[in-house]
């Protein structure tokens, strides 16, 4: 079990942008007209001047350091929101995370503003947030679902981007001149910061799973469970604790048995008649503590 | 925090990074991490005792912690690995250089946000 926190380095953030007259030109084009690298990047559909604007944002991370084993659980992808506007409130004022093809992560082109995720409806990476329920001066969190925890490189770059939901669906922006649905994030090219896009993967290398209890007598009972462990550590103790409240940890009552993968049978014992007891797997290495 | 306003006050480690590649500076920012002896510490209410770390691991800034908020303990996803771990942190409208803080801040953030 592990939490990694990789945090954007400058280069290959920020927004590419596209401003035309006409709605298909604008959103279908190979390629923007501007990027964006500098302190405070947007992710925007807008008119100006009786021309459509959109702006889609990338951030890559380098998650190499992901073990290939790892067992990842959750990831947040979490951005320092400067500033939004939500001029065209129409239902499709969102924004959310999509996989980019990025040609260099350490450097964005014109050329990617083709490559923020399909043009059309792409894959999303978590749950839509309405732009109105952002929160200005402030990180805001998109917890990835299974298919943004797919994107996860292992062995390189992460490359998440975002889109805003006129531009992803493609619903022409219905707002008036001048205006705008965006969100303005710190991008990383203020690298150092503590304002910087951030990407949280909790992960693990050891998994309990069809753990159960039975053959529950008065003052006995067994629990059952399957380890998976793909860690190179050496396992120093494995087993079960157990109190009488909730999440039980190795400093309460611990039954321990020799170190086992796959099925393995715990037979707890002296249990207090009639008291409710908690129990958890649990193996300890030398990263720490994992309980099932 | 305003745009265009924000200043950004360096010390000897953010000088140091000047020039560098994104791995260079990593490699820097961990080095001077794992320099810093970091005691237990409360912030935003959270308190944090810290069992191992800051130190480098498979090229990694590692800390691992236990926690606990209003009485209760937290659950922490040890150990946690910081890739590319920022050094400056919010003094009013500018940024200022200070390790220390900059790495309870991203301690307690990556506790509480595990829940």
């Amino acid at each position: 079990m592990a939490t990694l926190v990789v945090f954007s380095d400058a280069g290959g953030d920020g927004d590419v942008q596209k401003t035309d007259a006409n709605w298909d030109t604008c959103h279908d084009a190979a390629s923007g007209d501007a990027v964006e690298t500098g302190t405070l990047p947007f992710v925007n559909t807008s008119k100006f001047g009786s021309s459509f604007r959109i702006q889609r944002a990338f951030f890559p991370f380098d998650t190499a350091d992901l073990p290939d084993n790892a067992i990842v659980s959750s990831a947040l992808l979490r951005l320092y929101i400067f500033g939004k506007l939500n001029d065209d409130n129409d239902g499709d004022d969102w924004v959310n995370v999509v996989q980019t093809t990025q040609s260099d992560p350490t450097n964005l082109v014109l050329g990617d503003y083709s490559k923020c995720g399909s043009i059309n409806d792409p894959d999303e990476g978590a749950t839509r947030i309405d732009i109105g329920n952002i929160t200005s001066s402030a990180y805001n969190t998109w917890t990835l679902n299974s298919a943004g925890i797919g994107w996860l490189n292992k062995t390189g770059f992460t490359k998440l981007g975002m889109r805003e939901g006129h531009d992803a669906i493609d619903s022409p922006y219905g707002g008036a001149d001048s205006s705008n649905n965006y969100i303005w994030f710190v991008s990383a090219n203020q690298s150092g910061t503590n304002f910087d896009p951030r990407l949280t993967i909790a992960w693990t290398d050891v998994s309990f799973t069809n753990s159960a209890v039975g053959k529950i007598t008065r003052t006995t009972a067994t629990v059952t469970s399957n380890l998976f462990y793909a860690s190179n550590l050496p396992i120093l103790e494995m087993g079960v604790v157990v109190s009488t409240g909730a999440n039980p940890t190795i400093d309460n009552e611990k039954f321990v048995i020799d170190n086992k993968t796959g099925d393995f049978e715990v037979k707890l014992k002296n249990l207090t008649p009639g008291t409710k007891h908690f129990a958890r797997t649990f193996l300890t290495n030398t990263d720490g503590t994992t309980y099932g | 925090m305003k745009a265009g306003k924000v200043k950004y006050k360096l010390k000897e480690v953010g000088e140091s990074l000047k020039g560098k590649s994104a791995k260079e500076r990593h490699s820097i920012k961990v080095r001077e991490f794992s320099k810093i002896k970091l005691k237990d510490f409360i912030k935003d209410g959270v308190e944090i005792v810290i069992i191992d770390g800051p130190k480098k691991k498979n090229g990694l800034l590692f800390v691992s912690v236990k926690a606990r908020k209003n009485g209760e303990d937290i659950e922490v996803n040890n150990p946690l690995l910081f890739k590319n771990p920022p050094i400056l942190v919010p003094d009013g409208n500018d940024f200022i250089e200070d390790l220390e803080e900059a790495l309870k801040i991203i301690i307690v953030d990556t506790v509480e946000w595990q829940h």
